[in-house]
C-alpha cells in the first residue's frame, strides 16, 4: 500500500481529512501561497538555498546519537536519539521557519505573524525574522506566556512583538485563531508562518515537506551506523510537525513501525489531557478537517499538558489519516511519566530534552524493555529542555531554585536604586 | 413555498427601499435578553436578522462578537437552545427572515443534513457559514442547504479574485454578503473608497441582490452605500450599542433607535 498522499492533487485532502475550510477572503491568499510553494519546491535554486541555510545557519545535519547507557539500562532495543535540540533555536521548528521565510521573501512579504505554544516556534520565527529583516508579531496565549517566560524574553530581545491572547483557553488554540485573524487584516504585506503541520491547505503539506529533512537525515545516518533501516520510530505529536517530518520518508517502508505519542496530561480518565485519539471527534476547525477534542456540540474543550507545545485540541490532518489507515500507532503518556523520562535521560545520557520531546522518551522507556536487543529504535528529540527550567523546577519542588528566585526578586535590578 | 429572504428582498426592490440586516449572538448576554434584543431590532425596522450560534473558535470575528460568543457559551448555550430559540421567535417575526450564522464545525458536528432540515423546520430561511467554501468537495453543504429550502449565503470581499467571484456567482443563493474591507468583523470604520469598483466586479458575475457589511455603523455610511447594494449589515455595532447603555431597558431602546436611525 502507498501511504504517500499527494494532497496537492486532492485540494489539500488526505482521505477525508485536511482541506481548505476558511473564510472566502483567505482563499486567494492561500491559492497564491500554494502556487508560490509549488514553484519553489521545483526550483533547484530555492532548494539549494534552503539546504545551505539549514547547514550553515541552523547546524544541520543534527546528530543521530546512539544512547548506549539508556539502551543498556532498559535492556531492549538499541535506542538512537535524533538530536533536533542541537540546532539553531533549540528545536526542529527552525527547519520549517527557514523554508517559509525564504518563501515569504520570494512572495515579496515584509512581515510575518505566527502562533506559538511552548514558544519554540515563536522563538524560531523571531530568530529567522531578524535574519531576514521581516517585521515579526508572535501570538501567544496568556497562560503559555506565564509558563514559558524564557522564550518570551528572547523573542522580544530578537525584535519581535509578542502579543498575549487573553481569551478562550489562553493557550495554543487561541493563539492560532488570533494569528489567522491578524493575517486576514494584513494580507497584502504579511505571511502567516504556521508552525505545525496543520491549518488550511497548503500548510500541512508544505510544513511536512520542510520538516522531512529530519527523516531523510535519519535514513542516511542509520544506514551508516547500522547498515539497515530502524525497526521503530517514536516521536511526540502536538500539531504533529516533528513526527510527520521523521515518519514521512519511511511511510512506505513496511518494516518500520511508527509511534506517535500524544500528551496524556493528568491521565485520560481525568479528562485533562491533549490526546486527540482518546475521545476526539471528527471536526472542522481552524481551517482543516481532523480529530479534535470537542464536546457533542463541536465546541473545543479545554486541554492540558505539562508541555505547552502539545497542549492543543487538534491534530494535523495527515496524522488523522495515518491513524485511520492503521499505518502509525498513536499512544499517550502522562505528565508524570514525562517528568520521570526527562530525569532518566538526563542522568543516563546527560541530555536535557524539552518536555514535549520527553513524551517520546517516556514511550521509548515503556517499549524498549519489551523489544529484542537486536531491534533498532529511533526517538526524535524534537527540542532541548532549557526553556522548561521554570516548569521542571516547579514540578520537582526544587527549593534552591525557589530561594534563588525569591532572592532575585528582592534584589531587583541594581539600577533601580539610582 | 417561497423563501422569506426572496420575498423580503423582492419587496424592498419593489419599494425601492434600502434593506437592513442586523445580527445578534443567541444567548448573549443571556437567552431572555437576546430574545428582547431581537424584538427591539425588528421594532426598529430591521429587514433581516442573523442569529449567530456561538462557537469557541470564531475565526472571522473581531473582539466584540468573539467575546459575546464566549460569554454565551459560558452561560451554557447549546446548539439545541439556538434551534429552540429560532422555533420560538420565527412566528413572531412577521415578514422578517431569520438566518443562522455560525462556523462549519457546529452544523458538521450536529450532522449537516439534519442541521439544515431542523433549521428549516424551526423557521430559519438562510445560513451564513463563513468557513465552508461552496466548492470544498466533501461536505455537500450547498446541496444539503438548498435541498432543505435554505439559502446558503456566501461572502465576497475586496480581496476576492475575479475567478473566485465567478465561482461564488455560480452558487450564489438568496443574496451575496460583501464585506466593505478585508478583515474580521468589528465596528471599526471602513473606507468606502473603491467600494463601487468592488461591487461592480461582483455584479458582473452575481445576479442575486448584494448585502454589505463589516464596519458599517452609522447613517452616513448607509447613505453612501444605499445606491450600490440592496442591504446594509450591522453586527458588532448592535452589541456595542447595547453594552454601552447603563441598563437592559435603555440598552434595548438604544438598539431600536440605532436601527431606526440608520436609514435617516
Amino acid at each position: 500500500m502507498d501511504y504517500i498522499t499527494d494532497s496537492f492533487s486532492h485540494r489539500g485532502h488526505f482521505g477525508k481529512f485536511g482541506g481548505r475550510y476558511v473564510p472566502e477572503m483567505l482563499i486567494p491568499a492561500l491559492e497564491a501561497l500554494e502556487q508560490a510553494y509549488l514553484q519553489a519546491r521545483d526550483d533547484k535554486k530555492f532548494q539549494d538555498e534552503f539546504l545551505h541555510l539549514l547547514r550553515t545557519y541552523s547546524g544541520r545535519p543534527t546528530p543521530l546519537y546512539f544512547a548506549a547507557n539508556l539502551s543498556k539500562q532498559l535492556g531492549g532495543a538499541r535506542i538512537y536519539l535524533k538530536q533536533e535540540g542541537l540546532g539553531q533555536t533549540g528545536s526542529h521548528k527552525v527547519n520549517n521557519v527557514i523554508g517559509q521565510a525564504l518563501l515569504a521573501r520570494r512572495m515579496g512579504k515584509k512581515r510575518v505573524v505566527a502562533e506559538t505554544g511552548a514558544g519554540q516556534h515563536g522563538l524560531a520565527t523571531a530568530t529567522v525574522a531578524a535574519r531576514f529583516g521581516f517585521e515579526c508579531e508572535i501570538f501567544m496565549g496568556e497562560l503559555d506566556m506565564a509558563r514559558q517566560r524564557p522564550n518570551v524574553f528572547w523573542m522580544q530581545q530578537l525584535g519581535a512583538t509578542v502579543t498575549p491572547v487573553t481569551y478562550g483557553t489562553r493557550t495554543l488554540k487561541d493563539a492560532v485563531n488570533e494569528s489567522i485573524k491578524n493575517w486576514i487584516e494584513n494580507l497584502e504585506d504579511t505571511h502567516l508562518l504556521v508552525g505545525s503541520a496543520l491549518s488550511a491547505h497548503p500548510y500541512p503539506s508544505m510544513v511536512r515537506d520542510f520538516q522531512s529533512v529530519i527523516g531523510r537525515e535519519v535514513r542516511e545516518q542509520i544506514m551508516e551506523a547500522e547498515g539497515r533501516l530502524p525497526d521503530c520510530l517514536v516521536a511526540c505529536v502536538g500539531g504533529g510537525s516533528n513526527s510527520i517530518g521523521l515518519f514521512h520518508p519511511f511511510l512506505n517502508e513496511d518494516s518500520v513501525e511508527m509511534v506517535g505519542v500524544e500528551a496524556g496530561g493528568f491521565g485520560i480518565p481525568s479528562g485533562l489531557h491533549s490526546a486527540r485519539f482518546q475521545g476526539g471527534r471528527l471536526g472542522i476547525i481552524e481551517g482543516y478537517k481532523s480529530y479534535f477534542l470537542t464536546d457533542e456540540d463541536g465546541q473545543t474543550r479545554t486541554t492540558h499538558s505539562v508541555a505547552a507545545g502539545l497542549d492543543y485540541a487538534g491534530i494535523g490532518p495527515e496524522h488523522a489519516w495515518l491513524h485511520d489507515q492503521g499505518r502509525v500507532t498513536y499512544t499517550n503518556v502522562t505528565d508524570k511519566e514525562t517528568l520521570a523520562a526527562l530525569g532518566l535521560l538526563m542522568r543516563t545520557e546527560g541530555i536535557i530534552p524539552a518536555l514535549e520531546s520527553s513524551h517520546a522518551v517516556a514511550e521509548a522507556i515503556k517499549r524498549a524493555p519489551k523489544t529484542g536487543r537486536d531491534k533498532i529504535m529511533v526517538v526524535n528529540l524534537s527540542g532541548r529542555g532549557d526553556k522548561d527550567i521554570f516548569i521542571v523546577a516547579e514540578a520537582l519542588r526544587d527549593k534552591e531554585w525557589l530561594d534563588f528566585l525569591e532572592r532575585k526578586v528582592q534584589e531587583g535590578f541594581p539600577d533601580d536604586e539610582k | 413555498m417561497k423563501n422569506k429572504i426572496d420575498s423580503k428582498l423582492g419587496a424592498l426592490r419593489q419599494r425601492k427601499r434600502h434593506g437592513l440586516m442586523a445580527h445578534i449572538v443567541v444567548g448573549y448576554p443571556d437567552m431572555a435578553t437576546s430574545e428582547r434584543i431581537l424584538l427591539s431590532l425588528v421594532d426598529g425596522g430591521a429587514d433581516m436578522i442573523e442569529l449567530q450560534i456561538p462557537f469557541t473558535d470564531p475565526i472571522a470575528d473581531g473582539p466584540t462578537i468573539l467575546k459575546a460568543n464566549l460569554a454565551s457559551l459560558e452561560a451554557g448555550t447549546k446548539v439545541a437552545d439556538c434551534l429552540e430559540f429560532a422555533r420560538r421567535m420565527a412566528p413572531r417575526m412577521g415578514d422578517v427572515p431569520l438566518l443562522f450564522m455560525t462556523y462549519i464545525n457546529i452544523p458538521f458536528s450536529y450532522g449537516l443534513e439534519k442541521f439544515c432540515t431542523d433549521s428549516a423546520s424551526a423557521g430559519i430561511s438562510g445560513l451564513i457559514v463563513p468557513d465552508i467554501p461552496p466548492d470544498e468537495p466533501q461536505e455537500h453543504y450547498h446541496e444539503l442547504a438548498t435541498a432543505a429550502g435554505l439559502h446558503p449565503v456566501y461572502i465576497l470581499s475586496p480581496s476576492s479574485t475575479d475567478e473566485r467571484i465567478e465561482v461564488i456567482g455560480k452558487y450564489a443563493s438568496g443574496f451575496v454578503y460583501c464585506t466593505a474591507r478585508v478583515g474580521i468583523t468589528g465596528a471599526r470604520e471602513s473606507r468606502m473608497a473603491g467600494l463601487k469598483q468592488f461591487t461592480g466586479r461582483v455584479r458582473r458575475h452575481v445576479s442575486v441582490p448584494l448585502a454589505l457589511g463589516f464596519g458599517i455603523s452609522n447613517a452616513k455610511q448607509v447613505a453612501q452605500v444605499r445606491d450600490i447594494v440592496d442591504v446594509s449589515v450591522v453586527g458588532s455595532k448592535v452589541i456595542d450599542t447595547f453594552n454601552s447603555a447603563p441598563d437592559t431597558h435603555s440598552g434595548l431602546e438604544a438598539v431600536k433607535n440605532f436601527i431606526g436611525g440608520l436609514r435617516d
